[in-house]
């Protein structure tokens, strides 16, 4: 292409990139207000960083693409799918920055990490080539070694230390996978005809090499076996808000990839490798490895890190049935786990603040004095087990059926595997999700807590609650929105 | 020129000793450098396989953007490993592990 009219896609090009624009934007504000002395408090910080998120989100909203359009000469599509994850990353953002009133350690730096992180989610749910997907999460990826560490603890500095050694050492090895398939291919864009054609031609060894590498990594990203060790660790050191931002916004985004790239590779069923194969496997060590390990736990966040990593594997399940049905499935899931996870761990950082609750023995009868609290986080677990009136039963309902449909529609016993492992999982996860809520409201208290003017539910924590419940009685009001995302397949 | 399977041999083994490093070093720093081994084996690769697809430069175009991907991760990896250091007095990963399962 001429140099003058490839210059010209570019620009034209950034017409459709609106809310990175206001990300990046928001993010040089932040930068230069935290210069500024009289502006570098957290309150000003925190209320910049969510104007320009809640600008992003609703910039995204404003602009919903009907079909799916190449961009920067295919570097990415602008797709539904990808602005659907586009506001969850930009909520997800918004309830961190919301909780994040208490970090007196850092806040410019703070803040700037978590609207790069975001920025770079952003870019990798509409990635369509190698390049931008490393770019774009290692951007998430080395914000996120920098927040592990945000607590300026021992402990939060080795938890900083195991992920950012596990991440990189895998990212490496993903890339070292894309120049495999680049030579087997001879391009960089894996959503175009010409690498599904080449694909088909290469050899398979090659491919199998390059693919599992790339596979790898994703699943590092997203908390899955064998790639899961970082997370209990990292998790536990970690404080709270980051914890919640981690455990929803790098594994969706990752997850998003991991839907083009096994798309990609699987070229319409066509491929000698059996990608679903090997996706689901990765359910399925997954969803059992996270359940039993949580058993054993006697931290909350190591627990709900256990509880993440299973989580992945329910996810997982529905990326590895490949069809548009899953999809959808897996876009509800993710919506509701999001929720789940953040009236979990927001209702948690306030008992560690009202309470100084470290392991999960000190919630025990806490319940009858903070009721509103324990009431939202019990609200959030039940909805991570998947149980009624919770938004997490909906979901885990659509991924059955889905699970079921595709087993009945391929005869392939992966997913029948998939389906009854999951059932059995759920029964498991009921021990160590309910543990919590047990002793909050059965057991009482040793001593009578302090003053009870904190950890008093605000709207923040009101709104994730209530939204759970609501994603129960009426869950056509998230699928509506999902079935406006048509993915290109 | 060099033909393309002999940098393709190279870049294998590259990646054999980086991970090698990564697995059997215990210094964080020496970890470090496997991960630029890695790195550069997979940017040999990109420029090698380049040259079968010589009418677009997308395979070395990626490689400029993997080196300064390999400088940023360098940086913030030396500022964690400094951070842990100050906790613990030491650089070995062994030896920096308070946070464990239950036994």
């Amino acid at each position: 292409m001429e140099i003058g009219t490839s210059l010209h896609a570019n620009l034209d090009s950034l017409a459709h990139v609106g809310a990175e624009g206001i990300l990046l934007g928001g993010f040089v504000v932040v930068l230069v207000a935290g210069l500024i002395r009289s502006f570098a408090t957290v309150g000003m910080l925190r209320a910049l960083t969510l104007t320009t998120l809640v600008a992003a989100a609703g910039w995204t909203a404003w602009d919903w693409p009907t079909d799916s359009m190449p961009l920067f000469a295919g570097l990415i599509q602008r797709d539904a799918f990808g602005s659907f994850f586009k506001i969850v990353f930009c909520v997800a953002g918004g309830l961190t920055t919301l909780v994040s009133a208490n970090q007196q350690k850092n806040p410019h730096e703070y803040f700037l990490l978590l609207l790069a992180a975001v920025f770079g989610s952003q870019w990798a749910v509409m990635s369509t080539h190698w390049l931008i997907v490393v770019l774009a999460l290692e951007m998430v990826a080395l914000a996120g070694y920098a927040l592990a560490g945000f607590a300026f603890t021992k402990s939060g500095a080795e938890g900083s230390l195991k992920y950012f050694i596990m991440g990189s050492a895998l990212t490496a090895v993903m890339i070292y996978g894309m120049s495999l398939l680049y030579g087997a291919t001879g391009s960089l864009n894996f959503s175009e005809a010409a690498f599904t054609q080449a694909l088909l031609r290469a050899p398979t060894a090659l491919v199998l090499v390059g693919g599992l590498f790339v596979v790898g990594g994703l699943l590092l990203k997203i908390a899955s076996v064998p790639f899961h060790f970082w997370a209990p660790d990292t998790y536990e050191a970690a404080p709270t808000p980051v914890v919640a931002f981690f455990s929803v916004v790098p594994k969706l985004a990752g997850l998003a990839v991991l839907v083009r790239v096994s798309w990609a590779l699987y070229a319409g069923g066509q491929h000698a490798v059996p990608w679903q194969f090997i996706i689901g496997l990765a359910a399925l060590a997954s969803m059992v490895v996270g359940n039993l390990g949580a058993l054993a736990q006697r931290m909350p966040k190591r627990l709900l890190a256990y509880s993440s990593i299973a989580q992945s594997g329910f996810m997982l399940a529905a990326v590895a049935c490949l069809n548009p049905e899953s999809v959808d499935a897996l876009l509800f899931y993710a919506v509701v786990f999001a929720v789940a996870n953040f009236a979990v761990f927001i209702a948690l950082d306030r008992f560690e603040k009202s309470d100084g609750c470290v392991d999960i023995a000190s919630f025990a009868g806490l319940g009858r004095h903070r009721v509103g609290l324990a009431l939202i986080m019990t609200v959030g677990l039940l909805s991570l087990t998947g149980l009624p009136p919770t938004g997490g039963f909906t979901a885990k309902l659509f991924l059955f059926t889905t699970l079921w449909g595709t087993f009945d529609g391929t005869g392939q016993p992966l997913y029948q595997l998939l389906f009854f492992v999951g059932l059995a999982n759920t029964v498991v996860s009921l021990f160590f999700y309910l543990r919590l809520p047990y002793l909050l409201f059965f057991r009482t208290a040793p001593q009578q807590p302090a003053g009870a003017t904190h950890g008093r539910v605000d709207w923040v924590l009101a709104v994730v609650g209530v939204a759970l419940i609501a994603l129960f009685l009426k869950p056509d009001a998230l699928t509506g929105w999902i079935n406006r995302v048509t993915f290109a397949w | 020129m060099i033909a393309t399977h002999h940098i393709f041999i190279l870049s294998a083994l590259l990646l054999s000793v980086g991970v090698f490093m990564l697995l059997t070093k215990r210094n964080a720093i020496l970890i470090l450098m496997g991960l630029e081994l890695i790195l550069n084996a997979a940017n040999l690769n990109l420029i090698a396989f380049n040259q079968r697809y010589a009418d677009a430069l997308a395979g070395e175009a990626m490689a400029v953007f993997v080196i300064v991907l390999a400088v940023c991760e360098a940086a913030v990896g030396v500022a964690i490993i400094l951070q842990a250091y100050r906790h613990y007095a030491t650089a070995v990963p062994d030896q920096i592990s308070e946070l464990k399962d239950p036994a």
